[in-house]
């Protein structure tokens, strides 16, 4: 396996952990790069990738360095037959757009959100905005903006001049005591250190031809928690 | 006969040095010896280690050569601005901005009417024919409003209200359509490939060098060919003469401005379609700055020089990291493009200052 950061935290520490694990399972990493944000020729990092034997290229990057990458590796020789798989930071609707033809068959991991809360949020979104949910995480969002405003209306206080007034050490407080909140993620309880995060697994995605040619939204499911890991 | 060589001592060095001759110039030779040296021994040693294939090099090259049109094309705008005022329009980059960015809309829009995957030979030409009339107004306008009066002005002025000029049109194009990046649509006949011998060329490749070359030869026409091209010539040999002869100086700048524009939108849409992503409001800068050393890495002012200086700067920036970097054992060469091209700037001010091809200077000129 081959793997690619930008430099950002996201992405170097999503890197590291998968040459580590990749490793651990006695798989062998044969090159670690990183691109420039901003970067739009890849040509030079896919060549140099594809002169070391490799399976697999990880690249959890974002738009457009991921579109670039990916548009451009099909014309490398020594790429023809490597199994690209990103992360959800490219798990976003116009990345099969602007990546063209080159995105058939890209693997993307992404969080996979289930239960009751969420069955009936897809149908909604698509009724109210016309089209699917765009990011992978709209329901970590939605979850978010509503603890947010939840604690917004039991803390904020108006003063005589109409002028709202927020307290700030109030609103961390409010936020780091959250138990067992109904989101559409999960049951969610913050720590002292205000991480709220849903117990959650990952699911992979696979790009089809009709994510990139007819706009389908959420991309098909390749994998999920509990499949045979040769499914 | 025997010829006597004065000989001089350097103060600080110490060292005999011929004639006329400074520290200076030791220490350039010394640089010249050293970069050299580290260029051979890089490339030395990747092609001992055979690490990369035969393919592989041919796909690089292919693929410098198309970044070169494009970095070509570019070039020539700044070259017959110097070329007719004497003055880097470092606001070029962001004509050429102006020209991708406002027609990747208009590619959007013929992409989702059908139009594009249809008649994809005339969408193009369309597409072109758009990003040239909205990069020529924004480059006349730049002419007429932030330099021609300070055409009298002393050469650092224009100079640095160039600059300006870069941010304000990259910041007006933020303003206009945001800040985020938008992509051109991929057109059908372009996603193939061609098979030469044993590698696959992109079609898309193929489409950017030949429109470019198509574009360089006309304008190439038309300086060396045509009535107006003739009065560009005389304009940048000597003003005031060629006002004598009856030429109309204010006429052939706007002109000058007015072709570079248009060339720099053309640019805009061929790059859209050899590297789709990355359209937004800074698009423009690096494209600008190296097709700048491009122009002088030709020898800036002479049309087939830029021509030439953009396609060996794409070559030598695709190629460079694989080929010299990593020979050198220097992690993540990738990464050090842009110091390639930019050494290469550094070089040809060393080696040759005139460029490549250097420049035809008249008395007048120099």
């Amino acid at each position: 396996m081959a793997t690619i950061h930008d430099g950002s935290n996201y992405a170097f520490d999503l890197a590291l952990a998968t040459e580590r694990n990749f490793e651990e399972f006695g798989g062998e990493i044969t090159f670690s790069g990183v691109v420039n944000v901003g970067d739009t020729d890849m040509s030079a990092i896919l060549t140099d990738i594809a002169s070391n034997a490799l399976d697999v290229l990880f690249f959890p990057i974002f738009q457009p360095e991921g579109d670039s990458l990916v548009s451009q590796s099909r014309f490398i020789p020594g790429l023809e037959n490597t199994v690209m798989l990103t992360a959800d930071a490219l798990l976003v609707e116009g990345f099969p757009i602007d990546s063209g033809e080159a995105a058939l068959g890209v693997l993307m991991t992404g969080p996979a959100v289930t239960g009751e809360p969420y069955e009936a949020f897809p149908e909604l979104w698509f009724e109210k905005y016309g089209e699917a949910p765009p990011s992978g995480f709209h329901a970590h969002a939605f979850d978010a903006a509503n603890m947010l405003l939840d604690a917004l209306e039991g803390i904020a206080v108006t003063g005589e001049d109409g002028t709202m007034l927020i307290g700030r050490q109030v609103l961390r407080d409010v936020f780091t005591n959250y138990t067992d909140y109904e989101g559409l993620t999960s049951l969610l309880t913050c720590s002292p250190t205000g991480d709220c995060g849903a117990v959650e697994s990952m699911e992979i995605f696979e790009i089809t031809e009709a994510e990139i040619h007819e706009g389908k939204w959420p991309p098909t499911i390749a994998w999920k928690p509990g499949q045979d890991s040769d499914g | 006969m025997t010829q006597t060589r004065k000989v001089t001592h350097n103060k600080l060095l110490g060292i005999p040095l011929p004639a006329g001759h400074t520290g200076v110039d030791l220490i350039i030779s010394a640089l010249r010896i050293i970069i050299v040296a580290l260029i051979v021994i890089g490339a030395s040693s990747t092609l001992l280690e055979g690490r990369f294939t035969f393919e592989q090099w041919l796909a690089l090259l292919f693929a410098g050569l198309a970044q070169g049109s494009i970095y070509a094309l570019i070039a020539l705008g700044y070259t017959l601005v110097y070329g007719i005022l004497r003055m880097i329009n470092f606001a070029h980059g962001d004509v050429f901005m102006a020209g991708a960015f406002t027609t990747v809309f208009l590619a959007k829009s013929l992409q989702q009417s059908g139009f594009l995957d249809s008649q994809p030979l005339l969408a193009i030409l369309i597409l072109m024919g758009f990003a040239a009339l909205v990069s020529m107004t924004v480059a006349v306008l730049l002419e007429r409003i932030a330099y021609r009066p300070l055409r009298n002005a002393p050469r650092l002025v224009p100079l640095i209200t160039a600059i300006g000029a870069s941010f304000f049109l990259q910041y007006t194009f933020r303003g206009l359509f945001g800040s985020g990046f938008k992509a051109y649509p991929t057109v059908a006949f372009l996603r193939g490939t061609i098979a030469v011998g044993s590698i696959n060329i992109p079609v898309a490749q193929i489409f950017v060098f030949l429109s470019a070359i198509v574009l360089m030869l006309c304008l190439y026409w038309l300086v060396e060919r045509t009535r107006i091209g003739k009065a560009m010539r005389s304009v940048s040999e000597d003003k005031e003469v060629a006002t004598l002869m009856g030429v109309n100086v204010d006429l052939i700048i706007v002109f000058t401005f007015a072709i570079g524009g248009a060339l720099a939108g053309a640019a805009g849409v061929i790059n859209g379609f050899f590297r789709p992503q990355g359209v937004n409001f800074f698009m423009g800068f690096f494209p600008g700055i190296k097709a700048f050393t491009a122009a002088v890495l030709g020898g800036i002012g002479n049309i087939p020089g830029a021509m030439l200086g953009g396609m060996f700067l794409g070559v030598i920036e695709t190629i460079g990291p694989n080929l010299v970097l990593n020979g050198l054992g220097i992690p993540s060469a990738n990464q050090l493009k842009d110091v390639i091209a930019f050494t290469m700037l550094v070089l040809v001010l060393i080696f040759r200052p005139q460029g490549i091809l250097g420049e035809r200077l008249s008395v007048e000129k120099a």
